[in-house]
């Protein structure tokens, strides 16, 4: 079991760079899972989150200790789909980040990045495009649409068989762990099953997730699963979901 | 589904949401024994103990009210 400290930034067990820089809101039952990727001279941010200032100030200052304070470093932002809990800080971040950064999205929630007051660069990607870090590092993103936006995204680091899942595999728990416990598969239903809209929406981005050889998956909410994957993945493909209609 | 039935889907969601110590307390102050393989004793009406449980379940968070309602419409298990 990975020990660690929530009120630190964590560097996710079985990575050399890729870091946890969230919290977890155990009032509502709801933690964000901004993960800091730093590569060489390079740093991405990815969900950075809300811009609550007690949110976006636990974010900020992991993020400040990771990086010793060197904001310049993240010269990528990028965001899974266009939802306020991932998106609304980056307006603050981005003033404080390298001035020539770039913002990734997939091209239906890239759209609606400037009502947040983004002024920088927005990159928008489709199905299968990939980042390349200075390093040779790689990212592939995987539009997973309708699960739960239709500009949804998820993306794979090939050097450490890493999917950041976004919204998919992430859960709701008071008794919340960064790493999955055995009574995540229930949070994970808690949370999964009451925002998908389409069961043949959420078949087809496991099928497309299935492409991929995957040793963690680090979601956005919840917790880090890095054990029993595949029945996470069975377990998402027998969900219940729009169930509210 | 008969509602004992139904309490069990509900605590199975619970405990992914609550834990088994909050889950636990709150089956005990609605006068529910539940062992770990589910076997149920109820110390007092069973009506009773099932609403108290409810109303607990779906009073201290929204997102264990939401789930409540979510399973209720899943299972078909009308919600008094």
């Amino acid at each position: 079991m990975s020990t660690y400290d929530e009120h630190l930034p964590h560097l996710v067990r079985g990575t050399e760079d890729i870091y946890w820089v969230g919290f977890a809101d155990r009032k509502v039952g709801f933690s964000n899972n901004p993960y800091l990727i730093v590569d060489g001279d390079e740093a991405m941010l990815i969900d950075p989150g809300s811009r609550a200032p007690e949110h976006y100030r636990v974010v900020h200052n992991k993020v400040a200790k990771v990086l010793r304070g060197d904001f310049e470093k993240i010269k990528y932002m990028m965001v899974q789909h266009q939802d306020p809990d991932l998106c609304a800080a980056l307006p603050l971040f981005e003033v404080i980040v390298n001035p020539e950064v770039k913002i990734y999205a997939q091209s239906r929630s890239a759209l609606f990045l400037r009502y947040y007051g983004v002024n920088s660069e927005v990159v928008p990607i489709e199905d299968g495009d990939e980042f390349v870090f200075a390093s040779g590092r790689k990212l592939t993103f995987i539009t997973t649409p309708y699960v739960h936006f239709a500009g949804s995204h998820v993306t794979y680091d090939h050097k450490t068989k890493s999917l950041f899942s976004s919204d998919i595999f992430g859960g709701f728990s008071i008794n919340w762990s960064l790493y999955a416990n055995k009574y995540y598969l229930e949070a994970f239903k808690a949370f999964t099953e009451p925002y998908i809209g389409s069961k043949e929406a959420l078949l087809s981005a496991l099928e497309k997730i299935s492409a991929f050889e995957i040793e963690r998956i680090l979601p956005q909410h919840g917790s880090i699963i890095d054990e029993d994957i595949d029945k996470y993945i069975e377990a998402a493909k027998n969900l219940e979901v729009a169930q509210w209609i | 589904m008969n509602r004992v039935e139904f309490l069990k889907k509900v605590v199975e969601r619970g405990l992914g949401i609550y834990g088994i110590d909050i889950i636990g307390k709150m089956l005990e102050e609605s006068g529910i024994d539940m062992d770990m393989e589910g076997n149920i004793k109820f110390k007092k009406s069973e009506d009773v103990a099932i609403k108290t449980f409810f109303d607990k379940y779906s009073s201290l968070t929204p997102v264990a009210k939401m789930n409540l309602q979510m399973l209720a419409k899943k299972y078909k298990f009308l919600l008094e």
